[in-house]
């Protein structure tokens, strides 16, 4: 209980926020337990007015009353507390996402996201049932035990003392059994995971199974699975099952005291009967509140685990941040000169770029190509500074990129990666992605069909029976490759860039599409820096230099005729793809 | 979104007919069952009886009774009541049991029927349906039939039971008072369907926002990069703020109808109980009615709303079976498109002579795109499908248009031990002839044969056994790398599975791993190289000693040029006299085949040895100057 406390202080901060709901909730939730720990009172004097013939109408109407109030205060408790549990899971969630959109790539490098998920639902939902139903149970839990307790001892103090003798004995078995319970969960979980790996297996090589024709060892191996799951679930089974009767024995016994003992003494008229019917009542009372704490320890240590693993994520620090210094400048100050100085990338140990130095004069085009794993992409991503370089610098105009702020870098260095990325809105909202939403909230709809006509998707668009309200995703269309690559170019574009990144960016999109937005994007800006990744010598020939990689390497440049003159790798590839063109 | 949807599927009589049909085989279990809760229900009904007899006859007795005599009464009753609370947990236990019993042997048939299932259908299903959609088959939509079964069916009959018990006791006992207590049960039926049909509306609501969550968390971490370079965050963020506070305001109304609902149950309880109090106790005053009778009735009462407030409960639990049962039940229906025949042959041994006539082939219809866009083997792109029909070859009329054909009109013959290499651009066809050998797929037109036979005609999983087929990218299970390359065939010993290793060049790197042949590899092989992937891939094949090969060598990066070397020795020795087809990508491999087969777009359009092909000056020639000339 101690340890489950620690959590509690550390989201201080989340709690502060709620204190007064959780104050007067709490406070509700104490009246209600003590309007229902009341009750067994009242129903003893209406019994002993009953007994003696007296007149009891008096104590059914407190009855009714006790009833009234303890349901309003119920009622209260949980619109108050429970409510602000919800309200500070969504803080939470608020200030996890937040905490996602800072952290880098290498930290997404190292995470799954599958994982990263996991702490946006199991996680934050344990720690949301600590702050809600764990601290509410609890806290009317110890109430519902100190009435229940004073309740007993205000009847019969000898009676209660051997009760209170007893109740402990209770309480250990039963935490013994959740204890249990809770460990024979976790073996039948592990072998519930081990059948779904088996079927998933399965299910993806399934072309092995039938090429090998284990059909049948498969089934039986995936049986064993399954029987050892029947043991498992039984043996939790044998436990979990009867665990409201076994409480019904214990309390049995505990109501066998007071049966005994109780109604010996009101033979012997030390108490009176409707005593013995309000002691009683305690006893069945308590029965709730002992199960019940056994369950909120476990909700405690579920979400205190939890909250460490929150908290490791929380204390993630970027390694790309601003700098304390960062200038914030407006893209109007920022030149579009991109240069690398003897820059050199190190990543997990290796080498993957050594020695770049490259200038990349303004409004001109640089072309990159090289094999698969050359260090093209990685190169390119330093501008932006997806990545670090360990060596060497990186000049964006005058200004070293790591001096400038992040969103005042990356406000005029647009990037389109192979492999798009794009959100389930609409095409529209895409394309603007990255223009700054006005104050109305209006998409620049001109903005967004001038990027698109010059990314060559116009047409395309149009095709769609929405037009550019048409959505993508689950619910709306899919794109093919090459429509992605294309409206993720329009999405560069309409950020009207100072640095145009093309990674690979059209290797979906045909040749002949290709060189038309290239020769538009030429023609039509010709004032912003592009680095163009391509495999395509077509594709290089747009490109004013050109830069071969090998192993993180520059290994050739120059002009396209220069590089086909020179007769090394360049030439090679050159050749290579018009056989290609012959071939297909 | 069809998930959510499917939820709103009311009772339908027949699937729940098809849903007992799993009961059956256990009715015994279920018939036991039902015995300990009739015996559990007797019990529960029957304990304020105990309270009652000691305050009539020994705590506060109508007429004198010696104290002795009343001591001697509360003793026995005291005794009786915990031998009843006994009798109560064994039936429970029992009941509990029995139900969970029946419940994980009926998951253990479906689960087995519907891997069954899946084990015998065409790889065609696969290709259309996600890994996942199966998963959820085969975990939580089983998991509500079972649901529906013990907690629903099993549930309802308790509660029933239950009701009816204590409602006969009480009117037993006393049926003017039992009336009394009755009276709020419609008020209070209808309270509770009210806040459950509430609640489950909300829960509906926070589902389906729950969902848009989570789908727009997954993808601002997948899309992070691209939000970080477009700076985005704040926008991103106001975005999920705005669905967070949607969930919040949903679950917000869940809990308003939580707070309604505890309260409102606990205080028609009350209510009642003072009601009978009121009621009883003018009969108590009257004498019409004994002090112990009024007590046991309170408690009664109690006893009596627990089972009545669960009742709407169960009611959601059906439908949601509802729903999953209908998802497996199709599944379980999905005809078997390849299948094998009522007489089909059995295979001893092949002699190894495979006969393609005039085979058209195609993966579907034109436009049904495959849902990752594989066919055939993993990791090679359907680039096929692409293609067009251009209704050119063998006499087009016959034939439909609007498939989407991979071969066409395929015609070539492989002599016993004869070793082809098949070559093409991606997306010729080649896979898709190695596939029809193996029978994976059923060809639409023309027939394959193997010594003479239609491969429809053979059992299949003797036809595969008798096929060993080596996949660029061997899937590894996981466990040890004696049982990836065993496949748990008991009869293959391990100095056999040494020996083959050894003799493809796989040993020396399986001895090098932390536990040697023991090694317990992880999901999908990580931790080996592509190389090495490929050499257990070899191993496996020829272990299982087929009389025919197929292999899929497809080019692959990464590889050091020591284990390139040792996997085309490896090759070649595998290859010696087997009926061997590979699709080859290195040059080596062409060489020493016996005959090439080109294919272009689905057509067989050049054969010959690598140096006729090459004089020929054709397709071929271009294409190894393409792909082979530089590796």
């Amino acid at each position: 209980m101690k340890n489950s406390l620690v959590p509690l202080r550390e989201l201080w901060p989340f709690l502060r926020v709620y204190q007064a709901q959780y104050i007067w909730g709490a406070l509700a939730g104490i009246a209600s337990v003590g309007m229902g720990a009341i009750a067994p009172f009242f129903l003893r004097h209406a019994v002993d007015a009953l007994s003696s013939k007296g007149a009891y109408l008096s104590w059914v109407l407190a009855l009714v009353a006790g009833a009234v109030a303890a349901a309003v205060f119920s009622w209260a408790n949980r619109e108050l507390l429970v409510k602000a549990s919800r309200r500070i899971e969504h803080d939470l969630r608020m200030s996890l996402f937040s905490k996602a959109l800072t952290l880098d790539s290498y930290f997404y490098g190292k995470n799954r996201i599958g994982d990263l998920m996991n702490k946006f639902t199991t996680d934050l939902g344990a720690v949301r049932e600590m702050l809600g139903g764990g601290v509410n149970m609890g806290s009317r839990l110890f109430m519902f035990i100190i009435f229940a307790l004073i309740g007993m001892y205000s009847v019969k103090v000898s009676l209660a003392l051997v009760l209170s003798a007893v109740f402990p004995i209770i309480f250990t078995i039963m935490y013994f059994v959740l204890q249990q319970i809770d460990h024979r969960y976790r073996a039948s979980q592990e072998v519930f995971d081990a059948i779904s790996t088996k079927a998933q297996e399965n299910f993806s090589g399934i072309r092995v199974v039938k090429g090998f024709a284990l059909e049948d060892r498969e089934l039986e191996a995936f049986q064993t699975l399954n029987r050892d799951y029947i043991a498992k679930s039984l043996a939790l089974t044998r436990v979990d099952g009867p665990v409201r009767a076994l409480m019904g024995v214990l309390i049995g016994f505990a109501m066998l005291i007071v049966m005994w003992l109780g109604g010996g003494m009101v033979i012997r008229g030390e108490i009176t009967a409707g005593q013995f019917v309000q002691f009683n009542a305690y006893v069945t009372m308590l029965a709730w509140p002992i199960i019940g704490l056994g369950f909120t320890l476990t909700i405690f240590q579920r979400g205190a685990t939890s909250h460490t693993r929150l908290k490791e994520f929380w204390d993630q620090t970027p390694r790309i941040a601003d700098s304390p210094k960062a200038k914030v400048l407006s893209p109007d100050e920022l030149g579009g000169e991109v240069r690398f100085e003897g820059v050199g990338l190190e990543l997990a140990g290796r080498k993957v770029l050594e020695d770049i130095t490259l200038t990349i004069p303004e409004g001109t085009t640089l072309g990159i190509t090289g094999h698969t794993g050359s260090g093209k992409t990685l190169l390119v991503s330093l501008i932006p500074r997806l990545l670090e370089p360990t060596q060497g610098r990186v000049h964006l105009g005058s200004r070293d990129v790591k001096a400038l702020s992040l969103a005042s870098l990356r406000g005029v260095v647009g990037m389109v990666p192979q492999e798009p990325f794009l959100f389930s809105e609409t095409l529209a909202e895409n394309i603007a992605f990255g223009i700054p939403t006005p104050a109305n909230g209006a998409v620049d709809m001109e903005r967004v069909g001038w990027a698109a006509r010059l990314a060559g998707v116009h047409e395309d668009i149009m095709g769609f029976p929405q037009g550019y309200q048409t959505s993508l995703g689950e619910r709306g269309v899919t794109l093919s490759g090459g429509q992605r690559q294309r409206t993720a170019l329009a999405r560069a574009l309409a950020l009207r860039p100072k640095v145009l990144i093309l990674d690979d960016a059209m290797s979906a999109v045909d040749t002949e599409t290709e060189s038309r937005i290239l020769s538009g994007l030429k023609t039509m800006l010709g004032q912003q820096t592009t680095l163009l990744i391509a495999h395509r010598t077509s594709t290089l020939r747009y490109a004013d230099w050109i830069v071969v990689l090998e192993q993180g390497k520059i290994v050739e440049e120059g002009t396209h005729e220069m590089l086909l003159e020179e007769d090394g790798i360049y030439a090679e590839l050159d050749r290579i793809q018009r056989l290609q063109a012959e071939v297909d | 979104m069809h998930e959510e949807e499917a939820f709103k599927k009311t009772f339908d009589a027949s699937l729940a007919r098809r849903i007992l049909v799993y009961v059956r085989p256990y009715w015994k279990q279920v018939a036991l069952a039902l015995l300990a809760l009739v015996v559990s229900t007797l019990t529960a009904a029957s304990t304020p009886l105990f309270l009652r007899y000691a305050i009539d006859n020994a705590i506060v007795p109508k007429q004198f009774i010696e104290v002795a005599q009343r001591y001697q009464t509360l003793l026995l009753v005291a005794g009786l009541f915990l031998a009843m609370r006994f009798v109560d947990f064994a039936a429970n236990y029992a009941q509990t049991y029995l139900i969970s019993w029946v419940g994980q042997h009926i998951l253990f048939d479906l689960r087995s029927e519907i891997f069954r299932k899946l084990e015998r259908l065409h790889l065609g299903y696969f290709d259309k349906n996600p890994v996942g959609r199966l998963m959820t088959r085969i975990t939580s939509d089983v998991d509500a039939i079972n649901q529906f079964i013990t907690g629903g069916l099993v549930g309802l009959v308790a509660d029933f039971f239950l009701i009816i018990g204590l409602m006969t006791f009480m009117l037993v006992l006393d049926w003017r008072l039992a009336l009394v207590a009755f009276a709020i049960t419609p008020v209070f039926l209808g309270v509770t369907t009210w806040i459950r049909n509430g609640m489950r509306e909300s829960y509906r609501t926070m589902r389906l926002r729950l969902s848009r969550v989570n789908a727009s968390l997954q993808e601002n971490l997948a899309g992070v990069q691209t939000t970080q370079l477009f700076n985005r965050e704040p926008k991103n963020q106001a975005q999920f703020n705005h669905l967070s506070t949607n969930l919040r305001t949903a679950w917000i109304e869940i809990v308003r109808w939580y707070a309604l609902f505890f309260p409102l149950v606990g205080f028609m309880g009350d209510i009642t109980v003072a009601l009978v109090v009121w009621y009883g106790g003018g009969q108590v005053v009257q004498g019409a009615l004994t002090l112990g009778l009024l007590v046991a009735f309170t408690d009664y009462v109690r006893q009596l709303f627990q089972p009545l407030q669960d009742l709407s409960d169960k009611f959601n639990i059906f439908q949601a079976a509802m729903a999953s049962s209908e998802r497996i039940f199709s599944l379980l229906d999905t005809p078997e498109e390849v299948a094998d025949k009522l007489e089909a042959k059995p295979v001893e041994r092949f002699r190894g002579q495979i006969d393609f006539e005039q085979v058209w082939f195609a993966y579907g219809k034109r436009g049904e795109a495959k849902p990752d866009g594989t066919v055939g083997f993993p990791g090679v792109k359907a680039e096929g499908l692409a293609q067009r029909a251009e209704g050119q070859g063998k006499d087009p009329s016959s034939l439909p248009e609007d498939w989407d054909w991979v071969l066409r009109g395929v015609d070539f013959h492989l002599a016993p031990g004869e070793k082809v290499a098949l070559v093409g651009a991606t997306g010729a066809g080649k896979t898709s002839v190695i596939s029809l050998v193996a029978r994976f797929y059923d060809v639409q037109q023309g027939a394959v044969r193997i010594d003479g036979v239609d491969v429809r005609d053979y059992v299949q999983r003797d036809l595969r056994r008798s096929i060993g087929t080596v996949l660029q990218d061997p899937f590894l299970f996981s466990g040890t790398v004696e049982y990836n390359l065993r496949l748990g065939d008991e009869n293959i010993s391990l100095e056999r599975v040494r020996e083959v290793c050894t003799f493809v060049g796989a040993d020396e790197f399986i001895e090098q791993l932390p536990q040697g042949y023991q090694t317990v590899l992880h999901e999908r092989g990580g931790g080996l190289s592509t190389g090495q992937k490929q050499l257990m891939a070899l191993a496996r094949a020829i272990l299982h000693n087929p009389d025919i090969l197929l292999i899929l060598d497809e080019a692959t990066a990464n590889v050091d040029s020591e284990t390139e070397a040792k996997i085309q020795q490896a090759l070649y020795r595998v290859m010696e006299g087997r009926t061997s087809i590979v699709i080859a990508h290195r040059l080596s491999t062409i060489r020493f085949v016996d005959r090439i087969l080109v294919f272009r777009k689905g057509k067989l359009i050049e054969e010959g040895s690598h140096e006729e092909l090459l004089e020929k000056g054709g397709y071929y020639a271009k294409l190894y100057e393409l792909q082979y000339a530089h590796s």
